[in-house]
């Protein structure tokens, strides 16, 4: 192993900073998003110094173990166990900057800000800074370890001597120690296996008892005091949902429907509309819209009429008896509109194998006067 | 002696005398039976490696379809099935038979109770697994999880089980140990609860020699299934193992078992709050909300009586850790019961309504089960092994070094399998939930298998490495059983029951008095597990505002009826749900959340518990037929990189019509009702529907028989969740 490969850890960690960067590009500059985003950098440098050091104490302590065979199982059981470590906890940090990443994205327009940033961004950042400054502490006392054993202080005695008293562990379960064994052993020997009578652990005990508690609290409170069952949750998640949407639409105007949807016909949005049509209607109307378990959209003929209208509100709530579904709740009126200005630009082209025409002639000049001006 | 041999080096010899002062009499001379030991042991090991390779190729489905070949027998919807039957009856459930014929006849020092009865249980379990395998992969399935075998198995099995409760409470009864040790209190609460699981989850009524439906429908087959599916991991898969943890660890350890108190309130209270947490599998489904938070408290408080079984085996190695570092048998038992302490946690963190919301459907709940399944079971099933087959065969094990090796695999493999469904099920939990600010669903679900793959990969690499360590293991193991002889009769001493005087020093706990009194175990035992379940169903399938009817929900037509008995056959459960849950994001996406009353008639429910493919519970009318059609035959046709497999043989089948007056007869003795000689009329019915069916697919180019399997199945999907109108948002 070369010391150059501690650059991987903190290559690891890149994308952090790349999230960084990503959540910076749609406000101008903001102090605490820039101090908070520099700590980390700098926790995360501190981070890949104090695990270098690491490294290089856990070779340092190897080397000193090889000439000491006696002890060697034990160190590289230890060197493995800190590598390990490093090697599960980096990727595991990637992920969930990645993750971290998607979500402020998809989190910015919820209008809750601290300190001039997306809540969820402030406790995103606070969470990874304060997770970091874990793992600082958790370096720097691995290193404490490292150095003592390097030096030949026995741990136990030297580091937080009252914390690591042997009968720590016995007095938190209020255990006999090892030594007074013999005083709880009970008479028995089932194939040579004895029993102790220890003491049922204090914490398991009360925490037994807490879980009881927390159970009866509960149930109380949801069976007979009132608290939501599922269905008044649902309802409540739809009534919120609801009152964001027409705070949304109050701000950004009318909502596209059937009575105000426009004929588009600018190209880039034809362009969209055409992959979203690959997407999500090819497989029933075929790739050129000649159909193949649904109708054929290019011809002059439709079963639901043929102006942008009826297109529009035949994606929209589809016709269920026919297995049209709707679309509604997958794709924004915006995506329909456009979905239906390609569909009208298909008329008249060509298939490779178009399906026989369905439902009635539909000729433009019928079409109500509304839709006529729709398409200036 | 081997075990002997042990014994001397035990902690100083501590009140043993008085033992020896209340001898009277001459010592018995008896032999143990070694034989059987090592014939479930070879069991286990082999049905290990087959149950993991099922495991192995259903995982590859996932992420390369074509690998079901085609076939109906090797799709995924079978061979899941036979994975999880293999791991569980056949993998665990030979290694519980292995440790209890090894440690029960040590604990109660005397040979088993009967030769006969051991080598009918081991060959009677053996074809069990065999036809289960056979007639799983055939397709005859009751659909209901881990119980999913036909009735003539069912009752083979009850036999089979009865023969085992019989030798083992035989071989308790003539014991030469006036008290019951932990680990065989253990053992008799698993034989009497897995007895009634098995019983009453598997009414079924027979309509055929292979074929029948469960006597229970809708809400309460749920019920009763996941009472069953929940009590089989807390009765096959735990019980019966930390009986199996409380005889080896401390024998492989040779400490002494850290708490006596600890034992007797653990195992009482683990099996009686077990029975409850059932309905915690049904979280936010069509289940009246009282059972739903009955099983949330429930599993809340099973944490603490879990831990005491974790607490009660890492304690037990206190003053022995320096051996844990260099003994490979105590390491894979070390593993096993931390990621018993993790996965007995983390089951009831699940169960926490605002955890499920999310966990439920997905792969979290794969990745919960398999720490379990692999740390758990596999890890101490391996550390038994180790321990057992070099003592029986009197030589030390073959390589130290491979069973490391082993050890590391299996670990990695481990973190490799659940890690990745860790995250696949969270991601795709998050991806389902999310809305565009417009209010649109932000992910389509085919989007969502689609970032799935990856991940069903590495869980492929997880599942094989572990595979790798389990082959490294039987090699290993095998170079030793060579090295050795086996010690089929082994000889031992003791004094009979008569002859041993009761001394008691100071005072006798009082849970000895019932350690004394098998028949009153096993008794109490079956009470104590009987009241959940009975507080639990009574109401259910008494009260009739738990179900409400809902008067336009109608019995299916008779071709829907066989329709839905492919669906059932193909195993489509074990990839799609039926069970709309209240959630804005899954009633935008699949339609109104299901009704208890909607599910009156379906015997058995088809609720599922996970979602690799999308819903189904609304999918009627949502595409037209030739859509399924297409999607049956070919799903990347109609589905651009689903990850389901073709189905072309229900195009060449036909519909056995011969049958379908007996199975509505069978649906008629449940309660379902159709009219009074109606089963004489359902082929005539069957042909008319399947002939509409037949010509609306012939409008679109698609030419079919009408008899073919294809249209039952279309009639049957185009059924689902239509029965309730839903106002639309017009």
């Amino acid at each position: 192993m070369k010391p150059s490969k501690i650059i991987l850890p903190i290559f690891l960690l890149l994308p952090l900073s790349v999230f960084a960067a990503s959540g910076a590009t749609d406000t101008h500059f903001n102090a605490t998003f820039f101090a908070m985003v520099s700590m980390i950098v700098v926790l995360i440098a501190a981070n890949g110094l104090l695990a270098n050091v690491l490294l290089q104490l856990a070779f340092a302590l190897r080397e000193k173990k090889m000439k000491n065979p006696a002890k060697q199982n034990e160190s590289n059981t230890a060197i493995k166990s800190i590598l390990l470590f490093l090697i599960f906890l980096l990727p595991a940090l990637n992920s969930f900057a990645q993750e971290a990443a998607a979500d402020s994205t998809a989190a910015a327009p919820v209008s809750q800000m601290i300190g001039g940033i997306a809540k969820s961004d402030f406790y995103l950042l606070t969470g990874i800074a304060g997770f970091l400054f874990l793992v600082m502490l958790v370096l720097i006392l691995l290193i404490r370890m490292m150095t003592r054993e390097l030096r030949g202080v026995p741990f136990s005695t030297s580091l937080f001597p009252g914390l690591f008293k042997k009968n720590l562990i016995d007095s938190l379960n209020n255990s006999v120690s090892l030594e007074k064994e013999d005083t709880i052993v009970l008479d028995h020997d089932y194939d040579g296996i004895r029993e102790l009578d220890n003491d049922l652990p204090p914490w398991w005990k009360w925490g037994f008892i807490f879980t009881i508690i927390v159970s009866v609290l509960y149930m109380g409170y949801y069976q007979f005091g009132g608290g939501p069952n599922q269905v008044d949750e649902y309802n409540a998640s739809v009534a919120k949902a609801e009152a964001e949407q027409a705070k949304l639409l109050s701000k950004s105007g009318a909502k596209i429907d059937e009575n105000n949807v426009q004929l588009i016909t600018d190209p880039t949005e034809l362009a969209n509309a055409k992959a979203l049509f690959a997407n999500t209607c090819a497989a029933c109307h075929g790739a050129d819209g000649g159909g193949t378990v649904g109708p054929n959209l290019t011809d002059a003929y439709w079963l639901h009429g043929g102006s942008v209208k009826d297109v529009f509100k035949s994606i929209k709530y589809g016709w269920k008896d026919k297995g049209m579904p709707s679309w509604d709740k997958n794709l924004s009126a915006k995506q329909i509109q456009d979905l239906t200005g390609f569909i009208e630009s298909l008329k008249g082209s060509k298939p490779a194998s178009p399906k026989a025409p369905q439902g009635d002639l539909y000729k433009a000049e019928a079409a109500p006067a509304a839709d006529s001006t729709a398409k200036s | 002696m081997h075990h002997n041999d042990e014994s001397k080096d035990k902690l100083t010899p501590l009140t043993t005398e008085a033992k020896l002062s209340s001898s009277v009499g001459p010592l018995d001379t008896f032999y143990y039976d070694n034989k059987i030991v090592v014939w479930f042991a070879y069991a286990t090991a082999f049905w290990g490696i087959a149950g993991m390779l099922f495991g192995l190729w259903a995982a590859l489905q996932l992420t390369f379809p074509s690998l079901s070949f085609n076939l109906a027998e090797t799709t995924f919807g079978r061979i899941r099935p036979v994975h999880t039957n293999a791991v569980i009856f056949a993998f665990v459930g030979n290694g519980i038979f292995m440790g209890v014929y090894y440690s029960l006849q040590r604990l109660c020092k005397t040979r088993m109770y009967s030769d006969l009865l051991s080598k009918i249980h081991f060959w009677g379990w053996q074809s069990i697994i065999v036809l289960g395998a056979i007639t799983l992969m055939l397709g005859y399935t009751s659909s209901k999880e881990y119980a999913e075998l036909e009735w003539p198995i069912d009752v083979l099995i009850t036999i089979v089980w009865v023969i085992f409760g019989w030798n083992m409470m035989g071989t308790i009864i003539k014991r030469r140990e006036r008290h019951l040790y932990v680990a065989i209190w253990f053992y008799i609460a698993t034989w009497v609860t897995v007895a009634m699981l098995h019983i009453v989850n598997s009414m079924e009524l027979p309509y055929t020699w292979l074929n029948s439906y469960s006597a229970y429908a809708g809400v309460q087959d749920a019920l009763v299934q996941w009472w069953y599916g929940h009590n089989a991991v807390a009765f096959f898969l735990t019980t019966p193992y930390l009986g199996l943890m409380y005889y080896f660890l401390p024998k492989a350890a040779n400490r002494p078992v850290y708490s006596y108190r600890l034992s007797i309130i653990h195992f009482w209270a683990l099996i009686f709050l077990y029975i409850w947490a059932g309905p915690h599998h049904l979280l936010y489904n069509a289940l009246p909300d009282w059972a739903q938070n009955l099983g949330t408290v429930f599993s809340i408080m099973l944490i603490a009586p879990s831990w005491g079984g974790m607490l009660n085996g890492l304690l037990t190695l206190r003053g022995a850790w320096d051996r844990v570092r260099e003994d490979p048998v105590l390491k894979f038992m070390v593993v096993a019961i931390t990621a018993y302490g993790m996965a007995t946690f983390e089951g009831p963190m699940l169960s926490l309504k605002s955890v499920n919301a999310i966990s439920h459907f997905t792969d979290w709940t794969v990745a919960h089960v398999h720490v379990g399944a692999l740390g758990w079971n596999g890890f101490l099933t391996f550390g038994i092994l180790y321990w057992l087959i070099p003592r029986i065969f009197e030589t030390k094990l073959y390589s130290k070094k491979l069973a490391n090796v082993h050890f590391w695999i299996g670990t990695l493999g481990i973190v490799f399998y659940t890690v990745p469904m860790y995250i696949a099920g969270f991601m795709q939990a998050s991806m389902l939930k999310q809305f565009t600010p417009e209010g649109q669903l932000k992910y389509q679900f085919l989007e969502t298998v689609q970032q799935m793959k990856p991940f069903y990969f590495m869980r492929s690499v997880g599942g094989f490495l572990f595979l790798i360590g389990a082959l490294i293991m039987c090699y290993n193991l095998l170079k030793t059983i060579k090295a050795g002889k086996a010690v089929e009769e082994e000889k031992a001493q003791a004094l009979s029951l008569a002859n041993q005087n009761v001394v008691v020093h100071g005072k006798d706990h009082w849970h000895r008095w019932i350690e004394r009194r098998p028949m009153q175990m096993l008794f109490w035992s079956l009470i104590v597990v009987i009241i959940g379940g009975a507080v639990e169903f009574i109401p259910t399938f008494m009260v009739k505002s738990n179900v409400p009817t809902i008067s336009s929900v109608k019995p299916y037509t008779p071709l829907e009826l066989a329709g839905r008995d492919i669906y059932v056959r193909e195993g489509c459960y074990t990839c799609h749900s039926q069970q709309v849950r209240p959630f804005r994001d899954e009633v935008a996406r699949y339609g109104e959340y299901s009704k208890a009353g909607e599910s009156v008639y379906d015997h058995p429910f088809q609720w599922g518990s996970k979602r690799t493919g999308p819903d189904l519970a609304r999918v009627g009318g949502k595409y037209p037929d030739s859509w399924h059609f297409n999607h049956m035959f070919d799903p990347t046709s109609m589905s651009n990189g689903s990850v389901m497999p073709p189905y072309p043989w229900l195009f060449r089948r036909d519909v056995d019509a011969t049958v379908m007056p007996a199975k509505i007869r069978a649906m008629q003795k449940l309660g379902v009702p159709y009219p009074a000689g109606y089963d004489q009329k359902a082929v005539d019915d069957m042909s008319k529907q399947a002939e509409k069916i037949a010509k609306n697919l012939a409008g679109d180019k698609l030419e079919v028989k009408p008899s073919r399997e294809i249209v039952a199945l279309i009639a049957y999907l185009q059924r689902l969740g239509t029965d309730i109108k839903v106002s639309e948002n017009k």
